[in-house]
């Protein structure tokens, strides 16, 4: 009885370590990046998992270096600083966040904005999703506003929901398409009410011409 | 380019044609102007600037053209160069009604940023009257920069008054901008230029107000210019001014203080650039996008299901790449009027694509944001909701 527990234990630790093995090899990786930079990319993939960290966001990147025929090294180190990105995401947003809100926390971070930043964030939308936020704020530097001009005015909006948000986006962006500078397009939609305060920056401005 | 642009309108030929001992003889004026002051534009900080700028121009009776370039040195090391021309012809008089046909563009480039560029076709009726005048006319051109591009109108009505050493123009006019994806931004301007002249003393300035306006930036705007010629070829300048955003120019709002000299290098009468066009910051957008590119819309379909739609008008194939393929090239399925569409199950988040249009190159389309990827290339965010 016993040796049939202890082999039946056996099958199901074999069972587990061959399920453990083939998770760590990323199928959509396979012909897609060379052997050398799959099996870093699979090691990163394992820690990321171990660490409760989303992979489907470095897969992706992996996807997108192998889709421009970028070189392995390139490839292997975007996924290594997305990683890096996504813990600090994590870490910044606390506990109980989904894998969507953590990977455009990495995002975030990427364009510019503070860990403190999506702390608070996170902190003002208690209970709510901060991925569009998240989102948006990413978005606005792409614009050409300065991070911390752009994270000031997605904090000042922390209480309106996820449409405020995209209409605030979308306002800013028709503005600097008629001509207005991004920092001037963003300046003007706050002043204009679009979110809760008057100075949104309360930090370093915009820089000189 | 206001200084361009009313120098070259017609009223002011008329004027000046009107206001002179006799019939405007043909002129060619060549100046270089050399200042040095300071800028604010709206989005940026204050700072230094020296400015070189110069202009060309040719006047005939019923003709007038003028150009001139700019470079200017801001105190950050980065600079501005910019061009401009414009043209105008005025129709004989018909019982004190004459037309006119008018043109102005200009072109400029900022450090590391975008070509920005304009131009705009005016026609205008005149009633002329000895010493003043009334008109009324319409406008359309095109504005650009990187990823922008905006249709541009204009409706004016004015009126001109000369005296001995004095000018002065009113002018009401609407202008509209109208970018690719249909979004609009009309405003109203109210203004008054004047030059007046006595012995080697000049002054010219611009009182404008916009009372209306979509683009929500009403106020007051003007500038004051004083000249004093030294010599028959050297004039000293010094001026101010503040100006709000031209939809029609791609231009932001500023003010400008400066002072500066004027060399007459050929001829030395008229005058083709003042400090605020000098001054004036060309629009800077960080990453430009092809006018070509193809325009991304994402939209809700049934069962959380989106729809993506790119308008591509004469494609023969349109492909995504992106998050949500995996990065693998996937072919968009052909709809009426030029539009592309594929749909898919998206979480809420920021994604990244490209796409391409008959087996061209991958680009960024236009509603995507453009970012600069790790692999040497742009990339489109899009945000899903």
């Amino acid at each position: 009885m016993l040796r049939r527990v202890i082999c039946g234990s056996g099958v199901l630790l074999a069972l587990a370590l061959a399920g453990g093995v083939a998770q760590a090899q990323e199928p959509r990786l396979v012909g897609r990046l060379s052997d050398a930079a799959r099996a870093q990319v699979d090691t990163i993939l394992e820690s990321a998992r171990r660490d409760g960290l989303p992979s489907e966001p470095l897969v992706d990147r992996a996807l997108e270096g192998a889709s421009k025929r970028a070189p392995d090294a390139l490839i292997v180190a975007a996924v290594r600083r997305l990683v890096e990105e996504l813990g600090a995401a994590r870490d910044a947003l606390g506990s109980g966040v989904s894998d969507a809100e953590i990977a455009a926390g990495a995002s975030a971070l990427r364009a510019g904005a503070r860990p403190d930043d999506l702390a608070q964030l996170r902190a003002r939308r208690a209970g709510r999703s901060v991925t569009v936020a998240e989102a948006v704020l990413t978005d606005l530097v792409a614009l050409g506003i300065p991070p911390d001009t752009a994270a000031a005015a997605v904090l000042a909006m922390a209480e309106t929901d996820d449409a405020a948000y995209l209409a605030f986006r979308r306002n800013v962006e028709r503005d600097v398409a008629l001509g207005a500078t991004p920092v001037a397009a963003l300046m003007s939609r706050v002043a204009g009410g679009e979110t809760a305060v008057a100075d949104p920056t309360g930090r370093p401005g915009p820089r000189k011409p | 380019m206001d200084g361009v642009r009313r120098r070259i309108s017609a009223a002011a030929l008329l004027a000046w044609s009107v206001g002179a001992a006799g019939p405007l003889q043909a002129q060619l004026t060549a100046t270089a102007d050399a200042g040095f002051g300071a800028v604010e534009y709206e989005g940026f900080l204050g700072s230094a600037a020296l400015s070189i700028t110069p202009g060309l121009r040719y006047d005939a009776r019923s003709f007038s053209v003028a150009a001139q370039g700019a470079w200017v040195l801001y105190e950050s090391g980065r600079d501005l160069l910019q061009g401009a021309a414009a043209a105008a012809w005025l129709t004989p008089p018909v019982g004190g009604v004459r037309g006119e046909v008018s043109g102005f563009g200009g072109i400029a480039t900022y450090t590391e940023a975008a070509t920005s560029g304009y131009g705009l076709l005016r026609g205008r009726l005149h009633l002329t009257g000895g010493t003043s005048g009334v008109w009324a006319g319409a406008g359309m051109g095109r504005a650009y920069a990187g990823t922008f591009d905006i249709a541009t109108s204009e409706l004016a009505l004015g009126g001109w008054l000369v005296r001995p050493g004095f000018t002065l123009t009113t002018t009401l006019m609407r202008g509209v901008g109208v970018d690719t994806g249909s979004t609009r931004a009309a405003y109203v301007d109210l203004m008054a230029s004047g030059r007046w002249t006595r012995g080697a003393l000049e002054l010219e300035g611009v009182a404008g107000l916009r009372p209306w306006s979509e683009l929500g930036d009403e106020g007051l705007f003007g500038d004051l210019q004083v000249r004093v010629a030294l010599t028959r070829r050297v004039a000293a300048q010094v001026g101010a001014g503040r100006y709000l955003t031209d939809p029609l120019r791609g231009s932001v709002a500023g003010r400008w203080i400066s002072a500066g000299v004027r060399l007459s290098l050929w001829s030395g009468r008229s005058q083709v650039s003042t400090p605020d066009e000098r001054l004036r910051a060309a629009v800077r957008l960080p990453h430009p996008l092809p006018a070509d590119a193809p325009e991304l819309r994402l939209a809700d379909a049934a069962f959380g299901v989106r729809g993506i739609t790119l308008r591509a008008s004469g494609a023969r194939s349109v492909e995504i790449a992106a998050d949500f393929t995996d990065w693998q090239p996937v072919r968009l399925q052909s709809e009426r009027g030029g539009e592309w569409r594929l749909d898919l199950a998206l979480a809420p988040g920021v994604y990244r694509l490209n796409v391409r249009v008959d087996g061209g190159p991958w680009i960024v389309p236009r509603g995507a944001t453009p970012q600069e990827d790790e692999f040497g290339t742009l990339v489109g965010l899009v945000i899903v909701r």
